[in-house]
């Protein structure tokens, strides 16, 4: 299982375009690089930025992240169109709102990849919430099509202009976080979204403001967020893997687990503490995913340090 | 963004003449006038009786007037308020679209009765019981006439939850949040307040300015004033500053100049200047010119209504 799980906890953004962007970015190695078609890219560049995206995606595949294309909803058919790949992972849509809308782009990405070579429904859907009636209707929407692996609450802050509350939250973020993630769980998707608090805005986050709002996501039970600079990679990717102690502690638990099995008892004691199924469980999520994170960074390591040596 | 200035409403008795007389020396932007909770079931009628007269009477200084029916009494409730210089019927309560859909009806043939332009009375559904959030969305969608939605919160939904009306307000998480969505979808604001820790000795001044900066952080423009000395600070706190007027302008500035250069992005300082600092700005813009114009009319209103006593 631990081989086959799929890491994706830093989602960073650069725009399409922009070369230098793209390999500074591959520097720090995110678990999947978005070429953005969208807010980064100004309407000055967005023709250009359409037109390199065949060769931005192969040298982005260079590295070892996955590589996504972020459309903007506006032009998302030609958007769609200028980046349907073999080596694209997937198309992150911002945005949507209605069931259709995700219907109607399958079909369009089924007919890119028929004429591009590309192995048919591989090209996956990360939906990022961004409107009122996105989140209303999330279920609908993250059915619509089986491209669909992840669903993620976006820059709703922003987007739907939600102020905040004197308890210190955005006003109905956690609610539109609870939302996203109730239904990704449900569904098998990926719950994508970092709880940002009131005083830092993406792209001028701090280092700290980043940790801290991937952190308190993992606790809610997300596993990735979009990053909009460099910088947050390192940080965001730490916020969403499992904090080293809890790791080693879950280890422990099982460990013991294991051995009173044997004995064929219900209820483990460790260090005074009881453990029931579920706590055990939970231990086993946690190691499993510490374990699949692990992997990943060692594969990512790996890839660097041959890209290098070529 | 709706540019209906109801920054401060107050409840009045409609049975109760001393209110009743100095409510316009107030300076709420809504009076709105009760049949509901204020008036001892014994004066209803009575209560009915007096609406049409009393309109005037609170409207002199320049507040909108509102009328808060029973729900035992849509009808009845309704032949009494509907006049003209009515603008909203405020419907405790509610539970179904059904229940709008009637107002609606009802208020139409009202209005044609009586000489109101048709369909300009609005309908503010207050989500009270927890049916009234089940149903939130079809609600919010079951009349052109309501503009806002009220409740989420509050003593009434408390009741009906069987649960503690002050505990720190997390036990209106969903509550308020379901509705506020729902409402979001269908174009409606949601006005449930934010709650505000009380400071222990109650200053109500004090309390109103604490009460509009919470609101207005969560970008709410409307509420109750839950004592006659609330409502300054809230017309005050709710309108915006001539130091986020001017950084509003400049952010206008700045982004149409990039957006001629075929950029989006910039930063002023510490802050950014995007598209959506812009559609702020501007709504910050329309909200303060509409706060104007209602406080010279109520200013006018008042200077008018002085010189005839």
């Amino acid at each position: 299982m631990t081989n086959n799980m799929i890491v994706r906890r830093s989602w960073l953004v650069v725009p399409a375009y922009d070369v230098d962007a793209i390999g500074h970015a591959q520097k720090y190695s995110p678990d999947v690089l978005v070429l953005d078609l969208e807010y980064m890219v100004a309407p000055k560049h967005k023709q250009e930025a359409r037109a390199v995206l065949g060769s931005a995606i192969r040298s982005a595949t260079e590295s070892p992240s996955e590589v996504f294309v972020r459309v903007d909803w506006k032009t998302r058919w030609c958007d769609v169109k200028a980046a349907i790949y073999p080596e694209l992972r997937g198309i992150v849509l911002p945005g949507p709102e209605l069931a259709e809308e995700i219907v109607d782009l399958d079909k369009l990405i089924s007919e890119c990849e028929h004429q591009r070579g590309v192995m048919p429904g591989s090209t996956e859907l990360a939906l990022i919430l961004e409107s009122p009636r996105g989140f209303w209707n999330v279920f609908k929407l993250a059915t619509a099509s089986s491209r669909v692996t992840a669903v993620g609450v976006g820059r709703v802050d922003l987007t739907m202009h939600l102020g905040r509350e004197p308890q210190g939250d955005f006003r109905l973020y956690l609610y539109l976080m609870s939302r996203t993630l109730v239904v990704a769980r449900a569904l098998g998707k990926q719950p994508l979204g970092a709880h940002w608090r009131p005083g830092s805005r993406g792209g001028i986050a701090s280092l700290k403001d980043s940790f801290e709002a991937a952190r308190r996501s993992w606790r809610m039970g997300f596993t990735g967020c979009l990053c909009a600079k460099p910088e947050q990679v390192i940080p965001v990717s730490e916020g969403f893997t499992p904090p080293s102690d809890e790791v080693k502690k879950a280890d422990h638990v099982l460990q013991a687990y294991q051995q009173d099995l044997q004995t064929g008892q219900f209820l483990v004691e460790v260090d005074d503490r009881t453990y029931d199924t579920f706590k055990i469980a939970r231990c086993q999520n946690i190691l499993t995913f510490a374990q699949a994170c692990a992997k990943r960074d060692e594969d990512k390591k790996l890839s660097m340090e041959l890209e290098t040596q070529q | 963004m709706n540019l209906m200035v109801n920054r401060c409403m107050v409840f009045v008795p409609v049975n109760n003449p001393h209110f009743v007389e100095q409510a316009w020396t107030w300076g709420a932007d809504v009076i709105i006038l009760d049949l509901e909770d204020t008036v001892p079931m014994s004066e209803k009628e009575k209560a009915r009786n007096l609406v049409r007269g009393v309109i005037p009477k609170v409207a002199k200084g320049g507040a909108s007037v509102f009328v808060r029916i029973n729900k035992e009494f849509i009808e009845s409730d309704l032949r009494a308020a509907v006049w003209p210089g009515i603008s909203r019927i405020i419907f405790p309560k509610t539970e179904s679209a059904k229940e709008i859909q009637l107002i609606d009806t009802l208020l139409t043939e009202l209005e044609k009765e009586r000489g109101i332009p048709l369909g300009t009375i609005e309908i503010s559904p207050a989500l009270e019981t927890a049916l009234g959030v089940v149903n939130s969305y079809s609600i919010a969608t079951s009349s052109p006439r309501i503009k806002k939605v009220m409740g989420g919160i509050g003593y009434d939904l408390s009741a009906d939850l069987e649960i503690e009306m002050f505990a720190n307000f997390e036990q209106y998480a969903y509550t308020r949040a379901e509705p506020a969505l729902a409402g979001m979808v269908a174009g409606v604001e949601a006005t449930g307040a934010p709650y505000v820790p009380g400071t222990g000795r109650v200053d109500q001044s004090e309390q109103g300015k604490a009460r509009a900066q919470a609101l207005r952080n969560a970008h709410i423009y409307e509420a109750v004033a839950l004592h006659p000395e609330q409502i300054e600070p809230l017309v005050i706190g709710l309108t915006p500053t001539p130091t986020e007027v001017n950084w509003a302008k400049k952010v206008i500035d700045v982004y149409e100049k990039l957006e001629q250069d075929g950029e989006s992005m910039s930063q002023v300082g510490e802050q950014v200047v995007d598209i959506y600092e812009y559609r702020y700005a501007q709504e910050l813009l329309q909200w303060g010119d509409a706060c104007a114009a209602k406080d010279q009319y109520k200013m006018r209103a008042v200077a008018k209504a002085r010189s005839e006593h």
